[in-house]
């Protein structure tokens, strides 16, 4: 019963008009920026962070997470149209989703993507609604130890997963977590690999560096070739209705994507895009129409489809409730809390129980923005996706460089991003990811903080480590997810 | 001679330029410099300060945030601002040590300004857990000198006040606890709750509110006197004496700044700060208003840089 | 993990890899390599300690042994199970997008907020071949007045607007 009264204190602060507003305006900017091809929630979220600065902490977190999990509808959209996935996350989406398009139906594809989405993230808001608090008591009595333990976990888990080379993976986590050891170390004042500037000294900043990575290197590398002749194929609300047969063939995909999705997106290091590949891998297994998959089936719209948008919402739970994101785009939005005050961890469910109730109300509120927009506005994205790049690039360096000098009034920031962005573009060029770069990022401190905390309070003493069963079954995972793919490439390479 | 005429008028027009500029001061807004980003703590101190203190100087003043290498960019950037009063600084204690903490900064906290006000302290206070067997200053210090070395204390990082405050308790009370550092004073509290560490030293706002749902116990605060509201919680210096360690927030000008310009601002604030709404604010928001005027503060401040830098030097070994 | 490959259709599957040396990987491993032993050095330099009493210089000299390691094994891989896996960096867009962001930087403070921006989009707009300069221009001049009203109107930041405000 006091999860409803939380729940009503929530809506009663998510539905205020100023809050109303910053929903909307985050979930359209979503939409917006995930439906274009090339660029993602990570860029929306870093171009509005100087701006939430201005903002309340509710106001500020609920648009942020609006454009992270509108990106999730939006990115279909162009999947399904233009066989262009919007968001990594939507790539698997392209294959039935354009199939059908092709047979002139993407109306019903987009329908489908759109209920399919909505009834998983409604899943995993009343999942993440039942299990933060829970997961927040267990999370108080964690100690340094275990942050340590959970976070090596998350970060080696996130290079694990990650599509492409591991090895580069865990290169980007790497060399993540070193730029985040530049300033001033917070247990004994010296101050590291500042290269003589005392803009360093409080560290790379997060909005640079978030720009940097995400903004200029994916303008400058990002394939983006003319759309404009793609598609021109009319989206009307009658034709988007399934047939009865597709209605039924749905239930199952929904069913197991939902749940794929909720429990890939709680853990650390896996999210909506690992989320939606499983779950469309796993469709195809057991669909009894598994040859029909690639051709316009809609289990393989609608399984996907559902378990990134579940996966989006459960990633808030570690996120919230133990100060640890699963995602890189989860690791600035816990920037942008920490940045308004607010300490992510067991005990913002307490402190700060409204925000965290708010928030979740105003997902409730923003996936509705979001089917409205999606199903009975569905044109209106398909034309602005045709926008030329020519102009949205220039808007989008204003935009980056207006924003970072706005924060401290200082162009250091604006050459900081640009540093970072050719770095950005030279990781491209040697695929090393960008997305566990962020993440190490954000988590190397927190985690250099953590194990001097846990070695000062155990004295010194790594065994000690172990006594605390949290910890070892999380080091146990970290072994085993650092080593089971080295043992597959040696038995590979026997086999050859 | 042309020339000496003109030369001569011109030097009167600058003279008389610059008393008229004096005069009619403030004709132009007013920019009040806060360290820390907007939104922070700090950040909405100088907001409310300014609000009220627009009333009072008929112009505006816009707070604007410089924020950056632990909060002395601000400083650094007011110091070599020109001195006419429209640039201000609103600083904290923090700032005055960190030539000890951090190194070189670009500003003397004594010789590159002019103070005009002390706003406010926020006082600190000691923490400890439930399981702790002491409940009160003198309890504390009997049971942490029975077993020297024994008990940690989180601080909110090295070099901050939290941090200063409590080496200063070790060395004046002759105590030997071992600081933990955490980042910021949220993280902190959660490690005393858990039960990582016994004792922590944080703000007396954030440990009044879990005092209150009996999550911990607030052992004694770090200013001088009781602090009003919290009168039934000891003082340190009940048991050291004379220990004040409360960290400070006050306004102050680039050094140079025109004699009636600083008379026109010490003025604005002084009204500001007797006014009651504004200091229920404060007071709602964990500081306890406590105005000085310019020349008590310039009077103090000596004193308060020293005791905080060679508690900071012998703390960081420096 | 084999299904993915299965779907993930850009990406090669190793049986028909180009066996060539991936030069890039090769580059990308050398310097992270040299990087990390950089790092091992200077880390080294800010005091190590004892993991009792961890020294600022403990947690980067250990990142740097194993960012060593990691370097090695993908200068390694780049000749043993080259990936090619590298996208290529279109060079015309990310020099003048850097030159629009430096552009910024140098120029906001004494040429003011307007004239800094409609540089900037300039610039950027000319990353693309296929920009004209009309058009460029009057976006240009669009986006300096949406982003005064937002910033310097509505936010009221203290950016200088034209020259010699500062």
């Amino acid at each position: 019963m006091e999860t409803f009264a939380n729940l009503a204190g929530g809506f009663a602060t998510a539905l205020t008009a100023v809050n109303l507003f910053y929903c909307f305006a985050g979930v359209a900017m979503g939409t917006l920026i995930g439906a274009l091809p090339g660029l993602g929630a990570m860029l929306g979220i870093a171009l509005l962070l100087p701006l939430t600065m201005y903002l309340t902490p509710e106001a500020a977190i609920i648009m942020l997470a609006g454009i992270y999990y509108g990106g999730e509808y939006g990115g279909s959209i162009s999947a399904i149209l233009i066989n262009v996935p919007g968001t990594p996350s939507s790539t698997v989406a392209t294959l039935d989703g354009h199939a059908m398009t092709k047979q002139g139906r993407a109306a019903v594809a987009l329908f489908a993507s759109a209920m399919a989405s909505f009834i998983a993230g409604s899943v995993g808001i009343i999942l993440m609604m039942l299990f933060s608090p829970l997961i927040a008591k267990i999370a108080l009595s964690f100690g340094s130890v275990e942050y340590f333990a959970v976070m090596l976990l998350g970060l080696v888990g996130a290079a694990a997963v990650a599509s492409g080379s591991r090895l580069n993976a865990l290169v980007a986590v790497l060399m993540g977590v070193v730029f985040g050891t530049v300033g001033t170390d917070i247990s004994s004042g010296v101050q590291r690999f500042t290269l003589g500037f005392p803009e360093f000294i409080s560290g790379i900043s997060l909005v640079a560096l978030a720009m940097g990575i995400f903004g200029f290197a994916e303008i400058a590398c990002s394939h983006t070739t003319s759309i404009s002749d793609k598609s021109s194929s009319k989206i009307r609300l009658r034709d988007m209705l399934p047939t009865r047969d597709e209605v039924r063939r749905s239930f199952g995909p929904l069913f197991r994507g939902t749940a794929l999705g909720a429990l890939l997106g709680a853990l650390p290091g896996t999210g909506p895009t690992i989320a939606s590949f499983m779950a469309y891998a796993q469709e195809r297994r057991v669909s009894r129409h598994g040859d029909q998959f690639g051709k316009g089936a809609i289990e393989g719209i609608v399984a996907p489809e559902s378990a990134n948008n579940a996966a989006a919402q459960t990633a808030f739970i570690p996120t919230l409730t133990l100060g640890i994101p699963g995602t890189a785009t989860m690791a600035l939005i816990l920037g942008a809390l920490i940045v308004q005050g607010i300490q992510p961890g067991p005990r913002m469910m307490v402190e700060n129980a409204n925000l965290f109730w708010a928030l979740i109300a105003s997902f409730w509120i923003g996936n509705l923005f979001l089917l409205v927009l999606n199903i009975p506005l569905v044109g209106l994205w398909v034309k602005l996706v045709r926008v030329p790049y020519r102009f949205l690039f220039p808007s989008i360096i204003c935009l980056i460089s207006v924003g970072v000098y706005s924060i401290d009034l200082n162009t250091f920031g604006v050459l900081v991003v640009t540093g970072i962005g050719l770095i950005g573009c030279l990781m491209r060029a040697a695929a090393i990811p960008a997305a566990p770069f962020l993440m190490g990022f954000i988590l190397g401190p927190l985690m250099e903080e953590n194990l001097r905390r846990a070695l000062q309070l155990s004295r010194g003493s790594f065994v000690d480590f172990l006594s605390s069963p949290i910890a070892a079954v999380c080091f146990a995972l970290t072994a085993l997810a650092l080593l089971l793919p080295i043992a597959a490439a040696l038995v590979a390479m026997r086999r050859t | 001679m042309f020339r000496r005429v003109m030369t001569a008028v011109a030097v009167t027009s600058l003279f008389a330029g610059a008393a008229l500029a004096q005069d009619d001061y403030p004709n132009k807004p007013v920019t009040l410099v806060v360290g820390f980003s907007a939104g922070g703590g700090m950040d909405t101190l100088g907001r409310l300060v300014a609000d009220r203190v627009t009333k009072e100087l008929g112009q505006q003043m816009v707070v604007e945030n410089r924020p950056g290498a632990g909060g002395t960019i601000a400083p650094g950037y007011v110091a070599n601002a020109s001195p006419d009063g429209y640039t201000l600084y609103l600083g904290e204690t923090a700032a005055t040590v960190a030539d000890v903490v951090i190194g070189e900064v670009g500003y003397d906290p004594i010789k590159s300004f002019t103070p005009i006000a002390q706003l406010a302290v926020a006082p600190l206070a000691l923490v400890a857990n439930n399981d702790v067997p002491a409940s009160n200053m003198s309890e504390f210090v009997e049971l942490v000198k029975s077993k020297p070395g024994e008990f940690f204390y989180a601080s909110s990082g090295v070099g901050t006040l939290q941090h200063l405050a409590g080496e200063q308790l070790n060395h004046d009370a002759g105590l030997e606890m071992e600081a933990v550092h955490f980042q910021g004073g949220s993280p902190s509290i959660t490690a005393l709750m858990s039960g990582e560490v016994e004792f922590a030293i944080t703000s007396l706002n954030a440990a009044s509110s879990q005092a209150e749902g009996g999550n911990l116990k607030v052992l004694g605060v770090t200013t001088k006197d009781p602090v009003p509201g919290f009168e039934s919680i000891d003082t340190v210096s009940s048991v050291v004496d004379g220990f004040d360690a409360a960290p400070r927030q006050f306004v102050m000008a680039p050094a140079g700044t025109p004699a009636p310009v600083i008379e026109k601002l010490e003025a604005a604030f002084a009204a500001a700060l007797a006014d009651e709404a504004l200091r229920a604010d404060l007071s709602s928001r964990g500081l306890v208003p406590t105005y000085l005027s310019g020349a008590e503060l310039a009077e103090q401040l000596p004193g308060v840089i020293e005791t905080w830098s060679s508690t900071a030097r012998k703390a960081l070994d420096k | 993990m084999s299904d993915r490959m299965e779907i993930d259709s850009d990406r090669p599957l190793e049986s028909d890899a180009d066996q060539r040396l991936d030069v890039r990987a090769l580059i990308a491993g050398i310097v992270i390599l040299c990087g990390c032993l950089a790092l091992t050095w200077t880390a080294s330099g800010y005091g190590i300690g004892t993991p009792r009493r961890m020294g600022p210089g403990f947690f980067p000299f250990y990142l740097g042994i194993i960012g060593t390691g990691l370097g090695a094994l993908m200068t390694i891989r780049a000749f043993v199970a080259p990936l090619h896996a590298g996208a290529d960096v279109p060079l015309r867009r990310v020099i003048f997008i850097g030159l629009a962001f430096v552009f910024f930087a140098i120029a906001v403070e004494p040429l003011g907020l307007v004239l800094t921006i409609i540089g900037t989009t300039l610039l950027g707009a000319f990353a693309d071949r296929e920009a004209r300069p009309l058009q460029s221009l009057m976006l240009a001049v669009g986006l300096a007045l949406s982003i005064w009203v937002l910033f310097v109107v509505l936010l009221g930041l203290s950016i200088p607007v034209w020259p010699g405000a500062q």
